[in-house]
């Protein structure tokens, strides 16, 4: 352990060794939020100086503007279901108040917000703060759309969720009643979809998304809470834009749901990728146990630091369960995003702290174990 | 000539079985066992739950069922724990060093310079990921070549491991494979042939015939030599202190707690279900204790809609084999661990 890290009572096995962007970021955070109170600049456009010019160090910048919107966003967490009801100006009226309430919060809590995460870094015990993780699980579909209750589903989401957040990465949750189509939806796909914002998928780094699944017109189709404003009561790959290209923050998506990437039908999530760097989900039915916590922990364990994302969830959420007489496979697939192959197969080895840079789709490398035949579906090539 | 011919014939024959088939799955022992399911019932979809359930039950009497569980008890007694006891000795396998200050740390995840590892004797847990340099995947024609001696060495680290042959159960060999598919719009760029980026080998456990969930080897590695990652997972078999021959309860006797279970889940819609008599980990740091137990796996049929099918997951749950416990499986995480581990625990 150098002196710095000492100093700052960093664990050298917490990181991924970004404690030079880490100090960087702090350096700059404090030299932005003093020239904006100096200068009188508005908030959002400083968030979007930043955001624009120091990308990498977004862990010092998001809680920023986090702490500027949160109040006014308490007020629309039931958004959609104003939609329900038809009241889209009523909605837009809310809408508009979280603008508003950006800039008006915006100025004066900058400069304390600012100090207060310089102050929290400089406590952190690991570099990772900031970054990201989200979850969304459904365990019964009391909504608008059906689906059969499964109670161990929101455990095995939280399992892989809570140990990432041990790891010092800020935790994301909107589960049951909450998983409504538009937290997933892009704007550019849908005007009403919000998935970037901080109540979207997109906001965070890594996510995880657990309900049912089916498969049909050649793409995953989630099953949400709600219908979503088009009556749809499906997430699917075709209105999902994940990544920094279209102002979204995924480098990983993880799919708990079956046939959430069947083989014939992987090259609907080159429509998803938007600088999102690896994709992961089932091809066939997957199972709901509470057998099945700990593989996630254990993802989010193996997957910090020491083997790639995209390894560790074959390697995990493979199952040969034995029945004695007879024997079933659960069957997971991997997908990293690339400019050229060598790019797609190298996001494989790429771990939550590693923070590759953000792949131009023209390559999908897919990656499954050989023969696996789930139920539900045809066995993957052998 | 023709003897020549036909001992070509027969190891080209024996290659072949070598070679070719990349999922060297073994198949399930015969004769049929009375503590699982009869072949095929997952294929068997119903909205009649009952006659499921009834078809599914695993034929075990509770007297044989005892029977088991003591030779189970017998062979976890006379079980020698596994050669490895501590870092230091799985370390050693893999000749890695240790930074000493961080020997210490519990069961908690450890990075070194090219390898992360996780032990802990007390749950029989060990664990090691090892980096290599980035390497291209193999042609799988090469690769399959390769599958024969990956396979031996899976074994022989198992062998060194100090994993007993008697206990394996099940033995699972894959290969991991890859592809890279162009974008639509990169209209000359064509897609890849499949590759081979490694191969893994799972091992489940059975002890005195009893399958063991959630206790296993896996290793996977890029070739023979280069092993990626090496998952043990074989604690010593300790049963709950409620757990007695006399306590023990055969499966018929759930039948309808079972078929209950099955129709809440299954929520009127056709479904297959599955049934095996396993052991069931109780965690309770810093030990694992085990209890009977009957594994259900319910499969819900795919549902046909306009524009495709809706597919909802399937779900596994369990039912304690033990009087007094039979719901307890079913509750939440928290609630799993019986008063008197609770009570053993704290005491601790």
């Amino acid at each position: 352990m150098n002196f710095v890290e000492s100093l700052l009572g960093l664990s050298p096995d917490g990181g991924d060794g970004s404690l030079e962007a880490f100090l960087f970021g702090a350096v700059l955070a404090a030299l932005a939020a003093t020239l904006a109170r100096l200068a009188g600049r508005r908030n959002r456009d400083l968030v979007a100086w930043l955001r624009r010019g120091f990308v990498r160090n977004r862990q010092v910048v998001r809680p920023i503007s986090v702490g500027s919107v949160r109040k006014a966003e308490c007020r629309v967490w039931n958004r959609e279901s104003w939609r329900d009801q038809g009241r889209e100006s009523a909605l837009r009226r809310l809408e508009s108040e979280v603008d508003m309430t950006r800039q008006r919060f915006g100025r004066s809590l900058l400069w304390m917000t600012a100090s207060l995460v310089l102050a929290v870094l400089m406590a952190s015990p690991t570099p990772a703060l900031g970054q990201y993780v989200g979850s969304s699980s459904i365990t019964n579909w009391s909504g608008g759309c059906g689906g059969s209750t499964r109670t161990w589903w929101d455990d095995m989401c939280m399992a892989w969720r809570k140990k990432m957040g041990d790891k010092g990465w800020v935790q994301w949750w909107r589960n049951y009643e909450l998983v409504q189509g538009p937290r997933y939806v892009d704007p550019i796909e849908k005007n009403w979809g919000f998935d970037n914002s901080t109540s979207g998928m997109d906001w965070n780094d890594a996510g995880l998304v657990c309900t049912h699944g089916g498969w049909g017109s050649g793409r995953w189709t989630g099953t949400l809470y709600d219908p979503d404003p088009d009556g749809s009561c499906s997430m699917t790959s075709g209105t999902m834009r994940l990544g920094r290209t279209t102002n979204g923050w995924l480098r990983f998506l993880h799919l708990s749901s079956c046939n959430s990437i069947r083989y014939s039908q992987r090259t609907q999530w080159f429509d998803a990728a938007s600088g999102v760097h690896v994709v992961t989900g089932f091809h066939g039915l997957m199972y709901i146990g509470s057998g099945y916590v700990d593989e996630y922990r254990d993802l989010a364990n193996e997957g910090m630091t020491s083997r790639g994302v995209g390894r560790v969830w074959l390697d995990r959420m493979h199952h040969v369960d034995h029945w004695y007489n007879s024997w079933n496979t659960v069957c997971p697939i991997a997908i990293g995003f690339g400019a050229t192959v060598a790019e797609a197969q190298g996001k494989h080895d790429e771990t939550y702290n590693g923070h590759f840079s953000h792949p131009v789709p023209n390559w999908m490398h897919t990656r499954w174990k050989s023969g696996c035949n789930p139920d539900d579906g045809p066995p993957l090539p052998n | 000539m023709r003897t020549h011919r036909t001992v070509v014939v027969v190891a080209l024959a024996a290659l072949g079985a070598l070679a070719a088939p990349s999922s060297q799955a073994q198949t399930p022992t015969a004769p049929p066992s009375d503590l699982g399911s009869p072949a095929g019932a997952f294929a068997a979809f119903s909205t009649d739950y009952k006659s499921l359930v009834a078809k599914a039950l695993p034929p075990v009497t509770t007297a044989e069922l005892a029977r088991r569980l003591r030779e189970t008890a017998a062979e976890a007694a006379a079980e020698k724990p596994i050669a490895l006891r501590d870092l230091r000795s799985w370390a050693a396998l893999f000749d890695l060093k240790i930074d000493p200050a961080k020997q210490e740390r519990g069961a908690e995840m450890i990075d070194s310079e090219n390898a992360s590892y996780l032990v802990d004797p007390g749950a029989g847990r060990f664990y090691i990921a090892i980096r290599h340099a980035a390497t291209a995947p193999f042609p799988r024609q090469d690769f399959q070549k390769l599958l024969p001696e990956i396979r031996r060495a899976h074994e022989s680290l198992a062998a060194k491991i100090g994993i007993p042959a008697r206990q394996i159960i099940f033995t699972d060999f894959r290969e991991t494979l890859a592809q890279s598919t162009p974008q639509p719009k990169l209209r000359d760029a064509r897609e890849t042939a499949i590759e081979s980026v490694g191969a893994t080998t799972t091992q489940l456990r059975a002890v005195g015939g009893l399958l063991v969930d959630g206790s296993y080897v896996r290793i996977a590695s890029i070739d023979a030599r280069r092993f990626e990652m090496v998952d043990v997972r074989w604690p010593q078999i300790r049963l709950a202190p409620e757990v007695d021959e006399k306590s023990v309860l055969a499966p018929t006797l759930l039948a309808d707690r079972i078929t209950e279970r099955v129709a809440a889940t299954a929520g009127g819609k056709p479904v297959s279900v599955v049934m095996a008599v396993v052991l069931r980990p109780i965690h309770a740091a810093p030990r694992i204790y085990y209890v009977p137990s009957l594994r259900v796996g319910i499969q819900p049929k795919s549902e046909r809609l306009r524009d495709g099918y809706r597919t909802d997951a399937g779900e596994q749950v369990y039912f304690d084999l033990v009087a007094g416990m039979e719901g307890l499986a079913d509750r939440d995480e928290r609630d799993l661990v019986p008063e008197s581990l609770e009570r053993k625990r704290n005491a601790q």
